[in-house]
């Protein structure tokens, strides 16, 4: 089944934005073993009015400031028992992803992507490389392979 | 090829190599392993064995890497290594070890690479690249005297030929381990000899490091450490003497001193006044105490090593009738089945009790529930108390696992602990 992966990267090259400081996610699109890049989606600087976005839309969550409120009506960026809602809008932007690849990723973030059954993988690596390492893991767990890799001194 | 098995006794080769490092003085185990291995591999083994503890570090104060999905996806080398660095910053020990779970056995990680980047450091970190799920406990004590025979003892020693390295207790799997030990180590040091237990005395890996110095190392085992004690004898020079079996009571222990003496060229006159000495301390004990203990059939569920020395203190020591002994650890290789069948079964003059290897809990009861023989005296572990209390049979709680006992320096074995043996049948423990 064809799923998507979400990098936040400056470049599309490598990983190299946190999550909290990247405005925009190259989206992949995974089907079995074939690689694609889908798209470039935008985290909207601010929009005080807008409630939790709807997947894959350019609106977004309310703004970086003390603008927010709106939402889940319970505390700001991080703060709140329902995540910052900066986190919120964010983690919903790329809710239709299997995977988040960012350089570092916050804990508020992890949890509220784990509410949605979404891995999180904070490393920093080249986008071709996570892409390869993540498809070829999920390649293997969905089609029931072994995730056991032979090391070269073993084969001897 | 796999099955389920009821209440297995004792845990996977991690939890057996953690309990050994656990069981070394100021030695430190680090896991390269899922979260929870640390604790569960201490619960399945030493939480199991006589509320006795590693207390250096054990459960949830040893150092683990805690892999998850990135670690297996990307590999989880670079978190070992700020884990090795955590725990060398943290806990000063006199060695560590990296132990692989089954998670860095599956992927690969190459843990080598990582430790000996802390070596070339000169830092004593060492790898142990067997993975829990490779077997049981059994082989996790094999694979930690694998590695400290590859990686830490030393060559370059001067021999000493009054000193003897003592293996097959295991240290946690047999929860009077270090009674055990302590025992030997008095009859031996009695003979003149220096005793290397390993484990008690605080012994710890600076005697590993000098074990290839000892004149001869003394397995007190039916079937475990063949593996290790050929590295010893090939690489070491360390030749082997087998005891097949513990030792219980008067008549075995004055056997094994017997050839322990004959196998080091000891004086024998020196030898049979330890003898008399310590028949004299046993049997003095005994004859003021004939007749408190009527006569038992018995059965015993336990370990191979402890199956031996109960049924055979009691049958040719002690004149009770063994009925029914279940060897209950996964024991494999048609040759070490029939040497243990021989032990168990050779009796002086008592009938031959029958002999089962079962591992599996329903199995165990299913077999004593079915006996025809009547069966009053059963010796078996926390495991086999209820089918004792169904079948109203005497029960002893003497094997592994045991939940219910504290469990210090006492112990079954030797000349003293046929002593303590004997006051826990009374009491009826």
């Amino acid at each position: 089944m064809a799923y998507n992966i979400a990098f936040g990267s400056s470049n599309g090259i490598n990983v190299d934005l946190k999550f909290g400081e990247t405005d925009k996610f190259y989206i992949y699109r995974v089907d079995g073993q074939d690689l694609e890049f889908l798209e470039i989606r935008h985290v909207a600087p601010s929009d005080p009015s807008a409630k939790a976005p709807a997947p894959a839309s350019e609106a977004s969550s309310c703004g970086t400031g003390g603008s927010c409120g709106n939402g889940s009506g319970c505390g700001g960026n991080g703060q709140g028992c329902g995540g910052g809602t900066e986190v919120l809008g964010k983690v919903a932007l790329i809710e239709d992803c299997r995977a988040v690849v960012c350089k570092k990723i916050g804990f508020q973030a992890q949890k509220q992507f784990e509410k949605k059954a979404i891995s999180v993988f904070d490393i920093e690596v080249s986008v071709e490389d996570a892409l390869d390492k993540i498809s070829s893991y999920y390649y293997k767990i969905d089609n029931r392979q072994s995730l056991r890799q032979i090391r070269p001194a073993e084969e001897e | 090829m796999s099955e389920i098995m009821e209440n297995p006794k004792g845990g996977c080769a991690l939890a057996g190599i953690n309990s050994v490092l656990g069981a070394l003085d100021r030695v430190c185990p680090i896991f390269h392993s899922g979260p929870g291995c640390c604790m569960q591999s201490s619960a399945s083994e030493q939480g199991q064995s006589g509320h006795k503890s590693s207390c250096f570090v054990s459960s949830v104060s040893i150092p683990s890497s805690n892999m998850l999905e990135k670690e297996v996806v990307f590999g989880g080398v670079n978190k070992l290594r700020t884990t090795i660095q955590g725990a060398i910053d943290i806990i000063d020990a006199d060695a560590y070890f990296v132990l692989t779970g089954c998670t860095a056995g599956i992927i690969g990680d190459d843990i080598a690479s990582v430790t000996n980047e802390f070596l070339e450091k000169g830092i004593p970190v060492y790898p142990i690249e067997t993975p829990g799920f490779t077997g049981d406990s059994n082989l996790g004590y094999e694979t930690v005297w694998n590695t400290f025979l590859d990686k830490v003892i030393e060559s370059d020693v001067q021999k000493d030929d009054k000193l003897v390295n003592i293996f097959g207790i295991i240290p946690y799997h047999d929860p009077f381990w270090s009674g055990t030990l302590e025992e030997i180590d008095r009859i031996l040091s009695r003979l003149g000899l220096r005793v290397n237990t390993f484990f008690t005395k605080g012994q710890g890996i600076e005697d590993v490091k000098k074990s290839s110095s000892a004149a001869l190392n003394i397995i007190v085992n039916p079937w475990i450490f063949k593996g290790p004690a050929a590295k010893y004898e090939s690489k070491f020079g360390v030749p082997s003497l087998r005891i097949p079996g513990l030792f219980v009571g008067a008549t075995d222990t004055t056997k094994f001193v017997r050839a322990v003496g004959e196998a080091l060229n000891l004086d024998k006159d020196l030898v049979e006044k330890v003898i008399a000495d310590e028949e004299k301390y046993v049997y003095n004990y005994l004859g003021q105490a004939i007749g408190v203990l009527s006569w038992k059939r018995f059965a015993v569920v336990a370990d191979a090593n402890n199956a031996v020395g109960f049924t055979r203190y009691l049958a040719n020591d002690y004149s009770f009738t063994p009925v029914l002994v279940i060897v209950s650890e996964p024991v494999f290789r048609p040759e070490d089945k029939e040497a243990i069948i021989k032990e168990i079964t050779d009796l002086e003059y008592a009938r031959p009790p029958k002999v089962l290897f079962l591992t599996d809990q329903y199995e165990i009861n299913q077999a004593i529930r079915e006996e025809e023989q009547e069966i009053t005296l059963l010796v078996g572990s926390s495991n086999d108390r209820e089918i004792a209390l169904e079948k109203d049979i005497q029960f002893i709680l003497g094997s592994f696992p045991m939940s219910e006992r504290l469990i210090f320096n006492r112990t079954y074995a030797g000349y003293r602990g046929s002593l303590t043996f004997t006051e826990d049948i009374y009491d009826n423990n």
